[in-house]
């Protein structure tokens, strides 16, 4: 009887609202970051859409433009540049970003004294902030008296023009986004190679399968969804690059046009030349890119999973 | 950040942002429906308080607004409430010196309480976002170079008829003002803003070096025409030092922006850069003197050797160089003399610019930031007190004693006060000099657009790839379409 009643009690303190919606309290739980997301995430996208079909000078009530602004963008060849110059740069970025992240993270696996030490220190470029490093990356590059150059002219080189030649100036944007880039990716992929099963690596060494063998045969198809996972996020961040050609070349993108990326010209055009609209239709167009890159990737790594 | 910094300041660093999206999203995420209901309101507020008419255009005609205005009544009284001012400041010295003013102000109007926010590494935009998301500061830091895209769209109270209605603050800016300064932040019948702080570049020199070289000093006077561009080279190429074929000293290095500094020898060439100078129609880069300024420019580094490559001067900063005295002669403004006063072992003082072989009189630049009120402000008429108070003898005076920067009446600037917060060199009559032979930057509201395209084309000329000549024949016309389409 009393252990009935007991059941009984707690059937009837089950919520009103869950008869009518079985999952209420999970939702609710996760409540503060749909509103989140719905706030900082989804509305300034939809918002941003709607601004890219308006003229808006930010100081006067935005006119409507139709699709005047996309027209516009793709007659506009600073546009074409642009996107030259930030599909070189990602590129140039993820590829090394890969292969050096997947082999600072093979050496990091190695069980040796003093590991953990080293770890941190791969791990550093990316504690430090965007700005600073660029600064400090600037000092690296000075033609005169940079030591870059300095260690060159030992070795018998003529001093390179990093940031001033526009042969170099993309070059060297992309040797610091490498160097920025990698810890995180070795970090991920560390991880994942450590989560490949032991057991695998010792039926493959009775089999009498070597390193490079095992690194083909099993670590690489094992992390294989994690490399996925990195290139997607180095292909965004670097497809978005902003800060640090803002600063390297002084906001400008020079030298000429070699470092104008879109970043630099989304950040032109909305804060420089008073034209939000045009900055959102650029905007929405390499959010399209990305999302189809992404897409794309996707799919190439689930048919890969499935090949398996 | 000073005011003659404000073109490449507010480049120099960038805002913590990860990628664009989010300065993007930060301030699309507001409604334009705001912006336009916090517009019309400011529009009601400017209305309901006196100065109806500037907003509402037609402000040639002060006899209007005249009629409100004497309504309104004298100082201090009835005028009350709190009003944001917006600055920038590149070190504690010049926000403390700012908070002075506004505590010295808040001291003759305890009705009206002031909050000072500072500005960021981009003014411009962070005004820009403040402006369109309807919450402006009332008070707002006008920088010479980027103030009118602000001010043509709509941003910025036209001040003329208050300044008409008042007849002290007129006759005090007749008298004791500077017109140029006035100029700078005018257009046509509108005024909007009041200058505050003047920073013509000169030249500093390190005196101990020209001593020990047995070389005449530069000349203080900007008139001095035997201050040439020859005179110049030949001081230089004595005062650059070579030990294995690397440079140890440098003749001359340049503390400013490149293509500011060598537009401003050009001008010391007797042209203007651009014509008229206000709201300009055309560019005269084409203009073979100014051509001649770019490239005596650009062969100092590449001809003559005697400085630093110009696109690097951002990297090994140009002023420790001059402070560790590996410089002889440094180009810059007044915000560093701080700087160069408190470094120790350095002996300098400040001089002329050089003349050009067309040029009259060297040529300083107006560099000046001013104050201007938000056309959104919800309490102009204690804005424009604080307009007045700050630019006026008395918050001028609070500048002149910090020496942090040149105030802009002349009775202060030959003040007791200004010339003891300069105890250090002699020739103080540079910077009133500097003022008498300023030259405009270009006030434009095409200026957004072309600047970045001189910055990103200018190291061609300055990396010695590209000679002054051809970089005008390439660029000057599309300057000149950009202030045809933009202007």
């Amino acid at each position: 009887m009393p252990r009935k009643n007991v059941i009984r009690k707690s059937t009837n303190a089950t919520p009103r609202y869950a008869r009518f919606w079985p999952h209420a309290s999970g939702y609710l739980f996760v409540l503060p970051n749909l509103v989140a997301v719905a706030v900082f995430l989804a509305f300034p996208l939809i918002f941003s859409l709607y601004l890219s079909l308006t003229n808006w000078e930010l100081l006067t009530p935005p006119t409507w433009a139709g699709l005047a602004n996309y027209v516009d963008l793709f007659a506009d060849p600073l546009f074409w540049t642009a996107l030259w110059n930030t599909a070189l740069f990602t590129i140039g970025s993820v590829v090394p970003i890969i292969v050096l992240s997947l082999l600072s993270a093979l050496a990091l696996n190695q069980k040796l004294f003093g590991i953990g030490f080293f770890r941190a220190v791969v791990f550093l470029p990316l504690v430090a902030s965007t700005v600073a490093m660029a600064v400090i990356w600037m000092w690296l590059f000075n033609t005169d008296n940079g030591l870059l150059n300095w260690l060159l002219s030992l070795a018998g080189v003529e001093q390179i023009g990093w940031l001033t030649d526009p042969h170099w100036a993309l070059i060297s944007l992309i040797i610091v986004s490498v160097w920025k880039g990698v810890p995180l990716s070795t970090v991920i992929l560390l991880a994942a190679v450590q989560n490949v099963p032991d057991r695998l690596y010792d039926a493959a060494s009775l089999d009498g399968a070597g390193v490079v063998r095992k690194f083909f045969a099993i670590t690489l198809p094992m992390i294989r969804p994690t490399i996925a996972f990195v290139l997607v996020i180095s292909i965004i961040q670097s497809f978005q690059v902003f800060d640090l050609a803002y600063v390297m070349t002084n906001g400008s993108g020079g030298p000429g046009t070699s470092t104008y990326v879109l970043g630099i010209m989304v950040f032109q055009h909305a804060f420089r030349f008073y034209e939000m609209g045009y900055a959102a239709a650029i905007q929405w167009v390499v959010f399209l890119i990305l999302l189809g890159l992404t897409y794309i990737q996707l799919r190439l790594s689930r048919s890969a999973e499935d090949d398996l | 950040m000073n005011g003659n910094q404000a073109g490449p300041g507010y480049r120099q660093w960038s805002r913590r942002f990860l990628h664009p999206g989010d300065s993007f999203f930060e301030a699309s995420s507001r409604l334009p429906g705001m912006s336009r209901r916090s517009f019309l309101a400011g529009m009601a507020a400017a209305s309901a308080g006196i100065g109806a008419s500037t907003l509402l255009g037609g402000c040639a005609d002060g006899s209007q607004s005249n009629g409100g205005m004497a309504g309104s009544g004298g100082e201090g009284g009835e005028i009350g409430g709190d009003i944001t001012f917006y600055f920038g400041a590149s070190s504690t010295g010049e926000t403390n010196s700012r908070e002075a003013v506004v505590a010295a102000f808040e001291d003759k109007y305890p009705d009206i309480k002031v909050t000072t926010q500072i500005a960021g590494a981009d003014p411009l935009q962070e005004l820009l976002t403040a402006i369109a998301g309807g919450t402006p500061p009332d008070v707002m830091m006008a920088w010479e170079l980027s103030y009118l895209g602000i001010a043509s769209r709509g941003g910025m109270l036209d001040l003329s008829s208050r300044i008409a209605a008042d007849a002290a603050l007129s006759e005090q800016l007749n008298t004791d003002g500077s017109p140029v300064l006035m100029g700078t932040f005018s257009g046509g019948d509108q005024q909007w803003a009041l200058p505050e702080q003047f920073a013509g570049i000169f030249l500093y020199y390190n005196r101990r070096l020209f001593e020990e070289a047995g070389i005449t000093p530069p000349s203080a006077d900007w008139t001095d025409v035997n201050w040439n561009w020859d005179a110049f080279i030949e001081a230089a190429q004595q005062l650059t030092k070579t030990s294995d074929g690397k440079i140890t000293q440098y003749g001359f290095v340049d503390a400013w922006v490149p293509y500011l500094s060598a537009s401003v020898l050009a001008m010391g060439n007797g042209v203007d850069w651009f014509s008229p100078p206000i709201s300009p129609t055309e560019s005269n880069m084409d203009d073979p003197s100014f051509i001649a300024g770019w490239q005596f420019y650009a062969d100092l580094a590449n001809k003559y050797k005697v400085a630093p490559k110009p696109q690097d001067e951002g990297v090994a900063p140009a002023a420790d160089l001059f402070v560790a005295g590996q410089a002889a002669m440094c180009l810059s403004g007044h915000w560093m003399y701080g700087t160069f006063a408190e470094a120790e072992d350095l002996d300098f003082d400040v001089a002329a610019l050089p003349v050009g072989p067309n040029g009259k009189a060297g040529k300083s630049d107006i560099g000046a930031t001013g104050l201007a009120i938000a056309a959104a402000s919800k309490n102009p008429d204690a804005a424009w007190e604080f307009v007045k108070f700050s630019c006026g003898p008395e918050g001028q005076e609070i500048i002149a004693k910090s020496g942090l920067f040149v105030p802009i009446l002349k009775s202060v600037i030959e003040s007791e006060a200004f010339v003891s917060a300069h105890e250090q060199i002699e020739n103080t009559s540079v910077f009133s000099g500097a003022l008498d032979n300023a030259a405009y930057l270009p006030i434009s509201p095409a200026w957004g657009k072309i600047e970045p395209l001189i910055v990103a084309n200018a190291s061609e000329v300055w990396q010695g790839r590209e000679t002054a000549a051809d970089f005008a024949a390439r660029i000057n016309p599309q300057i000149d379409e950009l202030l045809e389409t933009e202007g």
